[in-house]
């Protein structure tokens, strides 16, 4: 479904982003984790858009995606979430959400003015889904309430739920479970799994070992820009080259 | 359903202020005279408050679109020899085309930069109208602009232009609150909240804010014309970087991103400048002061007060009923 072929990204003199090589299958949960710094979010960002690749392509559903804007990318079936909160704080929890469905709606300034009937049936349309996606991801209470006064959990649902707005056939996860608690990883988890049995692919950076050794499919890890390994959760977790990243090399000192 | 009550509460209430405002303005020609300015400033201010207070795109050169708006309607009644009301129309559409062209390069600005660009469009638009004798009749503006008429009947008082603009102010009400709770006006709120995310969630933000800038122009465009039709008579003077300011005043003032705020603005700086005549050298002065209370103690403008009194109310409401429950 989505395939970087020998990716590289350079900021100056850094090579963030080194020929890198991963393909995500349709309708698995993938796993993309490595150290601090080692280029998971920067990949994040070539694939939604917010980057262009010094080289390499980007294929998504067979067409090169690399280098148009993030717009673009989303309306393509790409919605992604933020590993720093991106919400729009003084909108509405629902408003947030609704804002999501924008690729999938046309009404423009003239019908809305006029509120034609077509932009009435949209709306409405618009207003049931997205209660349904805030249902999914029991939000439900808070439909009212302003995005910042939610707590961080919340807020980080409140990302997902708007990203599943767009309907997207691939969904980037940039660290969803940073600063949640034991209960409300495992209820993530539970829910990447509903999402996914969706028939959505689900691309996932994530630190927390537990909770991607538990939820995916596949692992690609990387390191200083590099892919170090890729395979199911359980080689990885024996892979020398992995181990020797996360807890340091011994062996040369 | 409770909340179309409100609505419809808060309706009752504006159409019970209108009577009585109505009532009373009919024996003072110059009580008129001022409401009619509140109603364009309120226009005008409104066409900012889009681009500003919901897209979060700063201007500093309104002034700009309110004289293009001025000078083309009364330049095609006066040479063209057009209806006026078919002219503040095509006026509108003008001043629009403006904000269009200004917002290609201004899409890309942001804060101090953006500031910039629209503080240097005002100036051109000001230094333009005030050389091109030939066409503007220079510093000495213009005189015997025709008042509106539509169907045969002429607004020559000040109380029937009252009511003229107050339909108009009402039309743009609904117009501006049908944008707003819309596709358009949330991609609008978007970008002012967080650009990346507004892009990364489909929204084409280069897009929208043209079209922000297009919506504003357009409405200061028309108050400006309104304005021309409703004096007669347009000189550069009305439309130097003070007047920015002054729609910028009153925008901060009221309160940004609300259907009341321009209107609550308009109306108390516009009586300011009525009760102060006497002290016209100091009137920036006096503009300068509202700008410090809005910074220091009202960040939300007055509106922000009415917010801040009913949410309040609300919690001693709640708490009321968690004691009794």
């Amino acid at each position: 479904m989505l395939k970087l072929e020998k990716v590289t990204i350079r900021f100056g003199g850094l090579t963030a982003v080194n020929e890198v090589d991963m393909e995500v299958p349709k309708g698995s949960i993938f796993g993309l984790i490595g150290p601090n710094g080692a280029g998971k979010t920067t990949l994040f960002n070539i694939i939604s858009g917010v980057y262009a690749p010094t080289s390499g392509r980007v294929l998504f559903e067979e067409k090169e995606i690399q280098g148009i804007p993030p717009y673009k990318v989303n309306k393509l079936g790409i919605a992604r979430t933020y590993q720093n909160i991106n919400l729009f704080k003084q909108m509405t929890v629902l408003e947030n959400v609704m804002v999501g469905c924008h690729t999938k709606t046309g009404a423009g300034l003239m019908s809305s003015i006029l509120r034609t009937r077509r932009q009435r049936a949209e709306e409405k349309s618009v207003r049931e889904k997205c209660l349904d996606i805030l249902h999914f991801m029991q939000l439900d209470s808070k439909i009212d309430f302003k995005s910042r006064n939610l707590s961080y959990g919340e807020q980080r649902r409140l990302e997902i739920a708007r990203a599943l707005a767009s309907e997207p056939k691939l969904l980037l996860l940039d660290e969803p479970a940073a600063g949640m608690n034991g209960r409300e990883k495992e209820e993530l988890s539970e829910t990447i799994r509903r999402i996914n049995e969706k028939g959505v692919t689900v691309l996932l950076v994530e630190h927390d070992m537990k909770l991607v050794m538990n939820v995916t499919h596949i692992i690609c890890v990387l390191n200083y820009g590099k892919k170090i390994a890729f395979g199911e959760p359980a080689d990885i977790q024996q892979n020398q080259e992995v181990i020797a990243a996360y807890l340091g090399d011994t062996r040369n000192d | 359903m409770l909340n179309r009550l409100k609505e419809k509460k808060g309706l009752l209430i504006a159409l019970a202020i209108i009577t009585v405002v109505c009532g009373l303005m009919l024996k003072e020609r110059y009580l008129a005279l001022v409401l009619c300015f509140v109603c364009i400033n309120i226009i005008a201010v409104t066409g900012l408050d889009i681009l500003f207070g919901y897209t979060g795109q700063v201007s500093f050169g309104h002034a700009g679109y309110y004289a293009i708006g001025s000078y083309t309607s009364a330049l095609l009644t006066l040479r063209l020899n057009l209806p006026p009301a078919l002219a503040v129309i095509i006026a509108g559409f003008v001043s629009m085309l403006f904000g269009v062209i200004i917002a290609f390069p201004a899409a890309k600005l942001v804060k101090h930069f953006l500031s910039l660009l629209t503080i240097a469009f005002g100036q051109m638009v000001y230094i333009f109208i005030a050389v091109t004798v030939p066409l503007t009749n220079g510093t000495s503006g213009i005189v015997g602009i025709p008042h509106i008429s539509i169907f045969g009947y002429t607004f020559s008082t000040n109380q029937s232009n009252f009511f003229l603009l107050l339909g108009v102010v009402i039309l743009v009400f609904i117009a501006k609150k049908r944008i707003v709770d819309s596709r358009v006006g949330r991609a609008f709120i978007a970008i002012r909240e967080n650009p990346h995310a507004a892009n990364g969630m489909g929204i084409n933000v280069r897009y929208y804010k043209i079209l922000a800038f297009a919506v504003s122009a357009f409405l200061t465009g028309i108050a400006g014309a309104l304005y021309a039709h409703l004096m007669g008579f347009i000189s550069p003077d009305t439309f130097t970087a003070s007047q920015s300011t002054l729609f910028m005043t009153m925008l901060l003032f009221g309160g940004i991103g609300s259907l009341v705020g321009p209107a609550i603005g308009s109306a108390i700086l516009v009586a300011t400048t009525e009760l102060m005549q006497s002290f016209v050298s100091y009137q920036m002065l006096i503009y300068a002061i509202f700008i410090l209370i809005v910074l220091f103690y009202l960040p939300n403008g007055v509106v922000g007060i009415i917010e801040s009194l009913k949410e309040s109310s609300r919690k001693q409401h709640t708490d009321k009923a968690v004691n009794n429950a």
